[in-house]
């Protein structure tokens, strides 16, 4: 893709993904997010987190499965309650354990770091950069935040580069593509589809 | 809120063994029923699509405020305390206890022997299967006895427990299908299983919890429910050892105590904190506690350990369809000397899970460098070509009499009240076996291997005691034991002590089961008295 259809495609992003925030003001499962939430995602430069999660995701899913990814991360950063309470870890008796509070302004600001950066390091902003450019830099600064090999659940990434790609792949319909069957983990189903070999992915990829 | 609470049975705590007794006795009897329960009433069942939705998205606890702040018990197996217990978050499975437990001293000359037989318990496990709805194949009889069918025929195997029992029996090993609490068919008005696979949630209702029972039992007007009541002690009749009332106080209202009087007293508050209300008694004619003149209350802490592997095996494997579906195999529990190759004492059951761990999607590769774009994608595609099984063994463990609850005089709750803790300590026989009984659990995970391929990932094993009971436990010398073979307190006529705080030993197996068949047992039992 030539940057100057990188840019329209991102416009069109920015068009669509205000649409986005404001459509899933009230996804299923996110009623217990409240304004405080939708704010924090909407802090986030929309377009510019488009930019980034071309460089992070993988090129197989396109541009369709780009701007899906984004709409589900938006969706899940709109439903996400700060310090939640959680499930009480199995064979302990430690106090009611809370979740951390909301990612979105640190990955916010992070995102405008990279952004500034590679501004003074190539003289454009992150999303005027080649895709493999900007993967260098996001690799670099991942580098620098010391990010383990295995994906934390989203909301503890300490990198939004972390939090995005652990929100994508603990995704059903990634793990799917990756396995090339429709295993629709999460799903409920009749007992007996669960016993047999799940079905091949349809060729139209990730849809489904 | 009630100041007084009259009725003829008084059950205290609100989870499955509680759950049992009230709906037997509700059934049997006109008698009035109060169930007494210190946590929140979470009868959450209409929200729990929404509630697993977020588990799923957030991680969040499906059941907020199923707790009491800064009310535990140290060392228990959860901090979980609400109408329900345990029982609402478990995972539904549902294994008996094998007929050795019971004959420990008699067949290996360890531990103690209870004071009833698996036979004796086999007609309130096959009833405790039917209340609660169970699903199950039988496994070989020699290892799997039972009188009865399951209520329910199994869930179908899932595809990947189907590859992993093949691929596990190739060791000579027999595995079937572990029994669970989860409708195979509509069952007793709650509806088929289907496969949404989170049953620490269950969306649908197919897997039992005790909210079903009390929310049929208030609708039917059988039980009175006191939730956030905390029961503080129990207080013995003037001219008798019969205990009279409990003091308790609701916990919007702690100043105002609340007054329990019953014709029967019925603990059913799990293996912590019945112990802990016994303890707290204590006083007047009864220094060390009501139902302790053989000073065992909180003793005899039972539980067994576990060894856990992780193993990556030569078949492609789709994991997520249905996670907590698993294998058991009884094998190992049986007394002969394949099980005991050297005559030690050594017992375990074996499971086996799906599982997906070193075949996740990652950051990093082997080498430690990033995987950003395609090659994160590309690098977990190339390790999905062959699968992973979790692999398991509970191993018994004998507890020693000081495997104890005490309270802690220093750690109190908000009211004043001194806390729980609970210390694990082997029997020496078990202490001493530790070890071996590790080592050779171990080696049957890699015969396993040996016969079906594959490699061992990471291997652990426990410190401490899971599924775990006693501190009242049941025997017929009152200088040893708490309550009476029908979970009768030896000290208190009209004191009942049900479910898991009244096992000898924990076996190899979850106990869920054997609580809730204790339970019904003790319920036989008191129903002819009412």
């Amino acid at each position: 893709m030539k940057a100057g259809e990188d840019r329209r495609s991102r416009r069109k992003f920015l068009k669509t993904s205000g649409a986005v925030v404001a459509a899933v003001a009230a996804p299923a499962g996110a009623a217990k997010a409240g304004q405080e939430s939708q704010s924090l995602s909407l802090s986030l430069d929309l377009p510019l987190l488009h930019a980034f999660a071309e460089a992070v995701l993988p090129a197989e899913i396109g541009a369709d499965g780009v701007r899906d990814a984004l709409r589900d991360f938006v969706t899940w950063m709109n439903g996400f309650e700060p310090v939640a309470e959680l499930p009480h870890p199995y064979l302990s008796s430690v106090e009611v354990q809370y979740g951390p509070p909301h990612p979105a302004p640190r990955w916010a600001s992070q995102l405008q770091a990279l952004d500034l950066l590679a501004t003074r390091q190539h003289g454009s902003g992150l999303a005027d950069l080649p895709v493999e450019k900007r993967r260098e830099l996001i690799a670099a600064d991942l580098e620098r935040h010391d990010a383990d090999a295995d994906l934390p659940r989203p909301a503890y990434a300490g990198h939004i580069a972390v939090g995005l790609l652990a929100r994508f792949y603990s995704r059903p319909r990634i793990a799917d593509l990756a396995y090339g069957a429709r295993i629709n983990a999460a799903a409920c189903r009749d007992l007996a589809s669960g016993a047999v070999l799940p079905p091949p992915l349809a060729t139209d990829g990730v849809q489904g | 809120m009630p100041r007084v609470i009259e009725a003829d049975v008084a059950i205290i705590g609100g989870g499955i063994s509680s759950a049992m007794v009230a709906e037997r006795v509700a059934e049997d009897t006109e008698a009035s029923i109060a169930v007494i329960e210190a946590g929140n009433r979470i009868f959450d069942f209409e929200d729990r699509f929404n509630t697993r939705r977020r588990f799923l998205d957030y991680g969040e606890n499906p059941y907020q405020g199923d707790h009491i702040p800064g009310h535990s018990c140290k060392n228990a197996q959860s901090r979980a305390m609400s109408v329900g217990g345990l029982a609402m978050h478990w995972g539904g499975t549902t294994p008996r206890y094998s007929p050795e437990d019971f004959r420990l001293r008699s067949l290996f000359g360890v531990g103690t022997d209870w004071p009833i037989s698996y036979e004796d318990l086999d007609p309130f496990y096959q009833e405790a299967e039917e209340r609660i709805g169970v699903a199950g194949e039988p496994g070989p009889p020699e290892y799997d006895p039972r009188s009865g069918g399951y209520p329910m025929d199994p869930l179908p195997t899932s595809y990947n427990l189907t590859l992993a029992k093949e691929w596990a029996e190739k060791s000579g090993i027999p595995y079937w299908r572990n029994p669970v609490s989860k409708n195979s068919r509509p069952w007793r008005g709650r509806r088929e299983c289907i496969r949404c696979d989170t049953c620490s949630i269950c969306p649908t209702g197919a897997k039992y919890s005790p909210d079903f029972t009390f929310r049929s039992l208030l609708g039917a007007g059988r039980i009175t429910l006191h939730d956030r009541t905390m029961v503080r002690r129990l207080v013995p009749r003037a001219d008798s050892d019969a205990i009279g009332q409990a003091d308790a106080f609701h916990r919007d209202d702690p100043d105002d105590p609340v007054t329990i009087r019953a014709r029967h007293f019925v603990l059913a508050a799990g293996y912590a904190w019945s112990s802990h209300v016994l303890l707290m008694s204590a006083g007047g004619r009864f220094p060390d506690g009501i139902a302790n003149r053989s000073g065992t209350v909180g003793r005899f802490i039972t539980g067994h350990r576990w060894v856990n592997a992780f193993v990556s095996v030569p078949m492609r494997l789709y994991p997520g369809i249905y996670r907590q579906d698993s294998l058991l195999s009884k094998r190992f529990q049986h007394k002969d000397d394949e099980a005991q190759p050297d005559g030690k004492y050594i017992r375990h059951d074996l499971r086996i899970w799906e599982s997906d761990v070193g075949k996740r999607a990652r950051l990093r590769d082997d080498h430690g460098n990033l995987l950003l774009g395609d090659a994160a994608l590309n690098d977990w595609r190339r390790r999905i070509e062959t699968g992973s099984l979790r692999m398991r063994g509970y191993y018994d463990v004998i507890p020693a009499r000081e495997s104890a609850l005490t309270l802690e005089p220093n750690r109190k709750n908000r009211w004043g009240d001194p806390l729980p803790r609970i210390d694990f300590v082997d029997d020496p026989v078990s202490a001493e076996l530790r070890g071996y009984t590790e080592q050779k659990i171990e080696e049957r995970f890699r015969r396993i291997l040996t016969a079906g391929g594959g490699a061992m990932l990471n291997i652990s094993f426990a410190s401490d005691y899971d599924h775990p009971g006693g501190g009242c436990r049941m025997g017929d010398d009152p200088d040893d034991s708490v309550v009476d073979a029908w979970g009768r307190a030896h000290d208190h006529e009209n004191l009942w002590i049900a479910g898991a705080p009244t096992i000898v030993g924990s076996g190899c197996n979850n106990g869920t089961l054997t609580f809730a068949a204790l339970s019904l047992r003790t319920a036989s039992r008191l129903t002819g008295e009412l």
